[in-house]
């Protein structure tokens, strides 16, 4: 009897432990999938991967007809000429990433265990570079945006694919994800206040767009840039929007963003480079 | 007559010191505050620049509007050094 009734009380102490108990990758993306499938029934999931546009139809009919001559075409170009000019040394980023990169975008980001950081596309572009003896790029826009461009265009149609399966790469996807749902800056807003909780709703003339399939389609031609950038350019000026002070880009913050982002959108096409507005 | 322009100098010039001290004081607790904020990750954007102008307006002799600026900076940090403790358990409400 004694024993039962210190079986029962123990139970009682570890219930509330329990079903705390955090929930895994997998589990959350399931759950961010039905919430967004909830809110826009109407939208397939594949559609996820064109932001806005899969949810209001003028901005689509605009988006498409932006698409005949697209705003990312000359990044392309310059990402091509890049990747074709040798190093110094002789070699070039193919010495780095190999002659057949069409599965090279649908590798990142990645989780380094040996190194216990997050690897991402522009970072091994830069790494390629200073491994080299070269200057690596500046990391929000200009040569890295337009080798990203050429290496996302090349790698179209191939799906995301990140799986954190390591307690180490499991702690980096938590980070992201805190650090996607914790309130910040003087607006007090997350990032899922925006593109969660209010996606499909108006931010003075603008749309938000939904987070899932936010990093399918980067680097893009921003309208609003007049320019190319990266994810990480974005992400800061998303920050600054909301007061915060923003994390240098491939800051660890914004890579386990990356990370945590990417896993959410996992089986979503990659279609980069892309044009927003 | 002597005594009361010394005696008023002296007010005088006691106050003007408390108010540099009091501006100075408040720029440098503003700093802390900045630096607190950064050191959980939880900056606001403009800290920085509101401490740049609290620190023009010290150097205009404009105190009032230097320890006032300062002090906004100060408030901004204790509300960003909450939003840390909540960032540590911030997950979807869904």
């Amino acid at each position: 009897m004694k024993k039962l009734i210190s079986s029962v009380a123990l139970l009682i102490i570890a219930l509330p432990f329990v079903t705390v108990q955090a929930s895994t990758p997998a589990e959350d993306t399931e759950a961010f999938r039905s919430y967004f499938k909830k809110a826009v029934p109407d939208v397939k999931f594949e559609d996820f991967q064109n932001g806005v546009y899969a949810l209001d139809a003028d901005s689509r009919e605009q988006w498409i007809e932006i698409e005949e001559f697209p705003p990312y075409e000359l990044a392309i170009d310059k990402g091509t000429e890049l990747w074709e000019k040798p190093f110094k040394n002789g070699k070039s980023f193919a010495s780095c990433f190999g002659e057949d990169i069409s599965g090279t975008r649908a590798k990142y980001p990645y989780h380094d265990e040996a190194q216990d950081t997050i690897v991402t596309l522009e970072g091994d572009i830069n790494k390629c570079l200073t491994d080299n003896g070269e200057k690596p790029y500046k990391w929000k826009k200009g040569n890295i945006a337009a080798v990203s461009a050429y290496i996302a265009y090349e790698g179209r149609g191939k799906k995301v694919d990140v799986h954190p399966k390591t307690d180490k790469a499991k702690a980096w996807y938590d980070k992201g994800k805190k650090f996607f749902y914790a309130k910040r800056g003087q607006l007090n807003l997350a990032c899922a206040d925006c593109h969660v909780y209010n996606f499909n709703r108006k931010v003075r003339s603008e749309l938000l767009s939904p987070a899932l399939g936010h990093p399918t389609h980067f680097p893009v031609f921003r309208t609003k840039w007049g320019e190319m950038g990266t994810l990480h350019r974005r992400y800061g000026g998303c920050n600054k929007n909301i007061r915060a002070k923003p994390f240098k880009a491939q800051s660890d913050e914004y890579k386990a963003l990356e990370y945590f982002q990417a896993v959410m959108s996992n089986g979503l096409e990659l279609n980069g480079p892309g044009a927003r507005k | 007559m002597k005594f009361k322009f010394l005696l008023a100098s002296l007010v005088l010039g006691l106050s003007s010191t408390a108010m540099a001290g009091g501006a100075q004081d408040a720029i440098d607790a503003a700093k802390k505050a900045q630096k607190e904020a950064a050191a959980v990750g939880m900056e606001w954007r403009d800290m920085g620049k509101t401490i740049k102008k609290a620190e023009e307006a010290a150097k205009d002799g404009k105190e009032k509007k230097a320890i006032k600026l300062a002090n906004i900076v100060v408030m901004q940090s204790k509300e960003s050094l909450k939003q840390a403790e909540l960032a540590k358990t911030a997950g979807p409400r869904f």
